[in-house]
């Protein structure tokens, strides 16, 4: 019987633990406080000032007011039972926790509402006033329509947010001096304001509000602070410059350098109207006394100094691309580990050098699936890949991520869970590399963790790590220099938590302390000397936090940049970087690459270096073997002339020559009023011959493609997909104009075996989406696809997108001209997509603002007699032959060896179809004239369906 | 049979008419000697070597050299050549290095044979072999003059099989329909359109 009660107990402990905890990282919430004393802002016991400092909501609701015997001071103001937590128990954690002082030696007077401080409280001997947000705070539960009566520290509600700023004075004359109470700074509305915000070299104009409550007549005014001296400067209490507000408190304040720098005034004395008689302060000294309280605000001053203003970013897509292509040829086959691994992947595909899809990424991931499964069961470590270094998982995650892939799920494993199930320890073995590469890794996808505490435990492990002179490294000794790589790594991680004010704050001081590094040859030092791996390192955090490190004049030294720097160590006989001197080595070119990408993504506007926002992380659907999906693409117009002919293409989106098919066969649903003139198999697909008949009762078109005679498998040649396999051409026999014929796929599968009870002896392709409909239209009409857009990395602008018309109705092959008022383009022939849409279709490169609708818009359209301009692809001579010399032209023309080429010349190079021209274009050309494969430029126009 | 009679006059013409014929072939093989034959050559020529007749009953592979004459004073970062044959009576196998090298060093001039890619399911499919060299590298592994052998200019060599519809007295004819060395500056490529390149087409004949 105990063993059957202990079974269940632990089989209910397993069933509770298997439940996943999973949530999103728990971020904090603070509250912020002031306190002054006659105009000053009080330091705390480690001499810090307390001023709009923020403190963890969460540790002000731990304080307990019953053990302050203050049961009388709890308050449930909206009555649901629960106590809220007020500034009272805040003011108890800033006198013990902050001013280090001992509660026991506050005299207080615990009335509900109406306390009183009379003395002891911050070594004060007087009361306090409050202002809460910008505002006295009210008793709303003592006041009426008649009353209004102030809230005291007890009835002060407190929110994660709110700002409380505490003032107390040694002359009670505040009480009714008309130049008594609080003083802040706002924005032109006169709403308070603690961070402003402006460009180096710019105005920016802040108000300073003055709040004055008079305590013996009731009524409260704010105003602005006219003739009031204002001081700036890097440090509260170091002023670098003094401005005098207006008659209106406003004062115009202009910083030349960027960085943050604080605003500040000190509270002023009061009126001498002799109201100060009762006053010792005054009696003994004759002089007025201190009746308000000081204000205090950050202002971030961003951009470029004035003198860098000229240097404009550089363009470092060459190396880049250079690099990255080295990077592809010398590690053919990525593999798990530092070398020759993921660093390569992730630059890569960062750098967008190879599709997501791409068998480069495709095939690293089957073989790390493999790594995963062996390494992870051997170690058997909740999916730890190391029993002590966390940044194996860490470094996956990263290059995993960035392919579009999922770590909570690679073969067996989840590698992201191994960070909550093993913990900070785990987590920790590896020092500050293990907490830092965990929350890059973590925040890379932004996975979820089932211990929601543990990007939170990290961030404190970091920020406990900090040097003293602002920076980090992997030495624990914090009165040791900090490290630059360590330091900007550390940078890096902690972005995402920028909004924790510590962690502002911290990585503030960071960066000046990186900016302080910087040598003269715009590079980093490491120990005696500098490296390509700490600029690099640099040019990555920079870029991060968005400070372009080429410009910025905190990161200029001696006229040279970060990134100047780093391009010094371009060894370029070898097209890789070099650790110091000049001789290549792998590790420094993995991380110079990834910060050049880092660089042009930031120059291009894209999301940072491991934010990935950007990836697409349901692409992993899409490319399971086993679930192909079908397309069916052709024209939407069609002419009503009896006889016309247009073509549709069956494509097919993965396939897998291993799998060992035989046989494809789809039945495709004809409408009436169309015939089917022929069917025929793709150069792409091989191995079998393919055979049709259309059932004219029923209108369903049967295809079967197979190795009669031998049986061989069935293959598709060439890396690109969507692969056609079949083109369809289709003759409208008898529609007429305003008919819509739809064309679909009605079933479609790819057959193993015969043997039909084998559940595995054929694939069902997905043909739900395998459609579309043609409309029959009188005359000439047009159809438009977007064929790409540039993206401003490689010889395409941005501004610039090839454009595929379809213009149904002519047979001839005459001038097209597109003119809209605004732009005007000369469209060009192409002989190849008209070949395979069976409709007339022309090509432009045109402005990519254009919108697609203008294009099917018969009134922006002229034909004239004159025979059209064809275009070829990949014929970028021109000679009407395509050979060696137009995959040089491709090559040359991205290594910058020949001017840029012009828009026809685009059209012809960019051949594979992609926002770019590089080798991948060079290499379509081969394959074309080798393998006879299609430019996957055209098979993108025919497999798009055109649109209205 | 008459008799010629030459005249003293006509017999002092030939006299000097012989002599100024001497001295024009001596002055042509001097500035053949000074300025050099590769330029006196004139254009090269790629050429299939046509081999002598393959019998019919021959099963085993055969091979046919490509060979370049020459190439110019610049150096081609690629090249490509299409030759269309008969792929009924004849099987394409693919191509066997020759010994026309590339740089693989630009510095110390290290050479190595070119990886020529070749699709040979393809060439039979269409009856046209389509062979090209590409270095990616923009010039850094490119072919040059100094790279050829000095009497051994074999680019690459055409592996072939009989197919058994080949009869004793069959000729099939190898045609080149484009070839190009290419260089980056277009001008200085050598190509069968611009006629900077000649070709010597080949043939197979079978024999008994």
């Amino acid at each position: 019987m105990k063993k059957k009660v202990l079974s269940l107990f632990l089989a209910i402990v397993m069933i509770i633990s298997a439940i996943p905890l999973t949530s999103i990282a728990v971020e904090k919430e603070y509250v912020y406080l002031s306190i002054s004393f006659d105009g000053r802002y009080i330091n705390d016991k480690n001499n810090n000032p307390i001023v709009y400092l923020p403190i963890e909501l969460d540790k002000i609701e731990k304080v307990d007011l019953t053990e302050y015997g203050l049961d009388n001071m709890l308050y449930d103001a909206d009555g649901d039972g629960e106590y809220e937590t007020t500034a009272l128990q805040l003011l108890i954690y800033a006198h013990e926790e902050l001013y280090g002082g001992d509660w026991g030696d506050v005299n207080f007077d615990a009335l509900p509402g109406s306390s009183y401080f009379k003395g002891g409280i911050f070594g004060f001997t007087e009361n306090l006033m409050y202002f809460h947000n910008g505002d006295f705070p009210v008793d709303e539960s003592q006041s009426s329509d008649y009353m209004t009566v102030g809230a005291t520290s007890d009835r002060i509600v407190l929110e994660a947010g709110d700002f409380l700023d505490v003032a107390s004075f040694e002359c009670f004359s505040f009480l009714w001096d008309s130049l008594g109470g609080f003083h802040f700074f706002a924005d032109e509305k006169g709403n308070l304001v603690h961070d402003f915000e402006v460009q180096a070299g710019k105005t920016k104009s802040v108000k300073l509000m003055h709040s004055f409550c008079d305590l013996m007549f009731g009524e409260a005014y704010i105003y602005g602070a006219a003739d009031y001296e204002v001081y700036y400067g890097k440090t509260y209490g170091k002023a670098e410059g003094t401005l005098t507000t207006d008659g209106d408190g406003n004062v115009d304040i202009t910083i030349s350098k960027p960085g943050t720098y604080y605003l500040w005034c000190y509270g002023a004395n009061g009126s001498d109207d002799g109201t100060h008689s009762s006053c010792d302060y005054l009696l003994e000294t004759g002089a007025p006394c201190i009746v308000s309280a000081p204000a205090y605000a950050k202002i971030t001053v961003g951009g470029e100094d004035e003198p860098s203003s000229s240097r404009q970013p550089q363009d470092v897509s060459a190396v880049l691309n250079a690099t990255m292509a080295q990077l592809a040829n010398t590690v053919k086959a990525p593999a798990f580990g530092t070398n020759a691994g993921e660093w390569t992947v992730f630059s890569l595909a960062r750098g967008e050098y190879f599709d997501k899809s791409n068998a480069y990424f495709t095939d690293y991931y089957n073989r790390i699936v493999e790594t995963v499964n062996t390494t992870a069961s051997s170690i058997n470590l909740n999916g730890a890949l190391d029993k002590n270094k966390s940044t194996e998982n860490s470094r996956l995650i990263v290059a995993l991520s960035a392919i579009g892939k999922d770590a909570t799920s690679v073969g067996n494993w989840n590698l992201v869970d191994a960070y909550s199930k093993n913990g900070i320890n785990w987590i920790k073995k590896q020092g500050l590399n293990g907490t830092i590469w965990t929350l890059i890794a973590l925040d890379s996808n932004n996975y979820s963790t089932s211990d929601s505490t543990i990007r939170q435990q990290c961030v404190d492990s970091i920020l406990d790590a900090r040097h003293d002179d602002g920076g980090w490294s992997l030495v624990t000794s914090k009165t040791q220099p900090s490290n630059v790589d360590i330091t900007c790594m550390t940078l890096t991680a902690l972005y995402p938590y920028r909004n924790q004010p510590e962690v502002a704050a911290a990585c503030a001081e960071a960066i000046e302390w990186l900016s302080d590094s910087q040598l003269a040859t715009g590079g980093f030092p490491y120990g005696s000397g500098e490296t390509s791996e700490s600029c690099a390192w640099a040019i990555v955090a920079l870029t991060t936090w968005g400070i372009n490190p080429d410009t910025d004049a905190r990161f200029i030294k001696n006229g040279k940049s970060a990134v100047d720097n780093l391009l010094t160590y371009y060894v370029e006989k070898d097209r890789m970087f070099a650790h110091q001197g000049t001789e290549s080595n792998a590790m420094a070119t993995d991380q110079a690459c990834y910060a050049l990408v880092s660089y042009n993504r930031f120059v291009n506007g894209k999301t940072a270096l491991f934010d990935y926002s950007d990836v697409s992380f349901g692409e992993k659907e899409e490319i399971v073997i086993g679930k192909p999906k079908a397309s069916l693409g052709m024209p939407s117009e069609i002419t009503d002339d009896s006889g016309a002919t247009f073509n549709a293409t069956v494509s097919i989106d993965q396939w897998d020559n291993a799998a060992g098919y035989k046989l494809i066969d789809l039945i495709v649903n004809i409408p009436d009023g169309l015939s089917v003139a022929s069917v025929t198999a793709s150069d792409r697909l091989k191995s079998g011959s393919v055979s049709y008949n259309l059932e004219a009762e029923t209108g369903k078109l049967r295809i079967v493609y197979f190795d009669a005679n031998n049986h061989n498998n069935i293959t598709v040649s060439g890396n690109s997909f969507p692969a056609e396999l079949f083109t369809i051409t289709l003759k409208a026999d008898s529609a007429k104009e305003n008919d819509r014929l739809s064309v679909n796929i009605g079933g479609m599968s790819i057959k193993l075996t015969s043997d039909s009870s084998d559940d595995n002896s054929m694939i069902v392709v997905d043909t739900s989406k395998a459609g579309g409909t043609v409309n029959v239209v009188k005359g000439i009409s047009y159809s438009a696809v977007c064929l790409y857009t540039g993206d401003g990395v490689d010889l395409i602008p941005s501004e610039k997108k090839a454009v595929a018309v379809a213009v149904a109705g002519v047979d001839n092959v005459n001038k097209l001209t597109y003119s809209d008022g605004a732009f005007t383009y000369e469209f060009r022939y192409s002989k190849e997509i008209s070949a395979k849409t069976g409709v007339s279709t022309y090509v432009a490169l045109v402005n990519s603002s254009i919108d697609m609708t203008k294009f099917v818009d018969k009134k922006n359209f002229t034909f004239t007699q004159e025979k059209a301009a064809e275009i070829t692809f990949g014929d970028t001579n021109g000679d009407g032959v395509i050979n060696a010399q137009d995959a040089l032209s491709a090559v040359d023309t991205w290594l910058r060896k020949t001017d840029a080429p012009e828009d026809d010349e685009i059209l012809s190079l960019n051949v594979n179809g992609d926002s770019r021209i590089n080798t991948f274009d060079a290499l379509g050309i081969v394959e074309k004239f080798v393998d006879g494969s299609e430019y996957i430029v055209v098979t993108k126009a025919a497999t798009l369906n055109t649109s209205k | 049979m008459s008799k010629v009679i030459i005249s003293p006059e006509n017999k002092k013409k030939i006299i000097i008419g012989t002599g100024i014929g001497v001295l024009v072939i001596a002055l042509l093989i001097t500035v053949f000697l000074l300025v050099g034959k590769d330029k006196l050559m004139g254009t090269p020529v790629l050429t299939i070597e046509t081999p002598q007749k393959i019998s019919v009953s021959e099963t085993d592979e055969f091979t046919l050299d490509v060979t370049i004459s020459s190439l110019g004073e610049v150096i081609y970062p690629a090249a490509s050549m299409s030759i269309s044959f008969d792929s009924s009576r004849l099987e394409f196998l693919g191509v066997e290095e020759g010994n026309v090298f590339i740089r693989s060093d630009e510095n110390e001039v290290q050479q190595t044979l070119p990886e020529w890619s070749v699709n040979p399911d393809q060439c039979n499919k269409t009856g046209k072999i389509n062979i090209m060299y590409l270095d990616t590298t923009g010039g850094k592994n490119a072919f040059s003059k100094e790279l050829l052998a000095e009497d051994d200019n074999v680019v690459l060599r055409l592996k072939f099989r009989l197919r058994g519809s080949m009869r004793s007295g069959d000729v099939c004819d190898l045609i080149f329909e484009d070839a190009v060395f290419a260089s980056s500056d277009e001008t200085q490529s050598l190509a069968m359109t611009t006629g900077t390149l000649k070709v010597k087409n080949g043939k197979i004949v079978a024999g008994e």
